[in-house]
């Protein structure tokens, strides 16, 4: 089974978000689009990739801790 | 292109999950991964098989002899899609099908790829000479190659 994890951003610096995982903290560089604190998003390669819906997430983080 | 060279482009996306998740590899086995991925460097198949487990229970079940480039392109192009969760929400899981986009703006040295359906990502690419206008095979937040 895989399972991708979503993080939080949880700063805004410039280009740079800060993003809370379960147990970690990253940073990654938001390249295009509008983000804002709160919002819940994938990264890869140290880039935001995408944002998901909250409730995708959340759900998504249930499932990473059902496997874990 | 040796097959060692092109299974690593199509797996390598799932790479970080093998750091976070499975916790089968370190963070620097993962940096010389990447770095093996940007030199078209190979890796041993040895080294391969037994990281992507996984991938190659799957390759197998297509053809025993699965070190070609036919059968790891059918495997994540097809396959791949069997090994996620269930139980994952649609957004993620259409994240983890390799599916084909359109690369539709470079920002940065990134691109932006249109997947349709709304699903709009800042994609790196894997392969050299990547362009606005291609059509790529996407998996996750990458283009691994340019399709027809």
């Amino acid at each position: 089974m895989c399972v991708a994890m979503p993080g939080k951003i949880v700063k805004i610096e410039e280009d740079t978000a800060t993003i809370e995982y379960p147990g970690a903290t990253r940073e990654a560089i938001i390249i295009d689009g509008d983000y804002k604190i709160g919002d819940y998003v994938f990264v890869s390669s140290k880039i935001i990739v995408m944002k998901i819906p909250e409730e995708e997430a959340l759900k998504s983080l249930e499932v990473w801790k059902d496997v874990t | 292109m040796l097959p060692e060279v092109y299974f690593l482009r199509y797996a390598f996306p799932c790479a970080r999950v093998l750091v976070d998740f499975r916790k089968t590899i370190t963070e620097k086995e993962y940096e010389d991964m990447q770095r093996a991925v940007e030199e078209d460097r190979p890796l041993s198949r040895d080294y391969l098989e037994k990281i992507f487990f996984k991938a190659f229970e799957g390759m197998r079940k297509i053809d025993d002899d699965c070190w070609n480039v036919r059968t790891i392109r059918e495997y994540f192009c097809e396959g791949h899609e069997d090994m996620l969760s269930t139980d994952l929400p649609p957004t993620i899981r259409r994240l983890c099908v390799v599916r084909p986009g359109k690369l539709v703006k470079e920002i940065k040295g990134f691109f932006k790829a249109d997947l349709q359906d709304g699903d709009v990502r800042i994609v790196s690419a894997l392969y050299k000479e990547a362009k606005v206008g291609d059509t790529a095979m996407v998996h996750y937040g990458y283009a691994v190659e340019r399709i027809e």
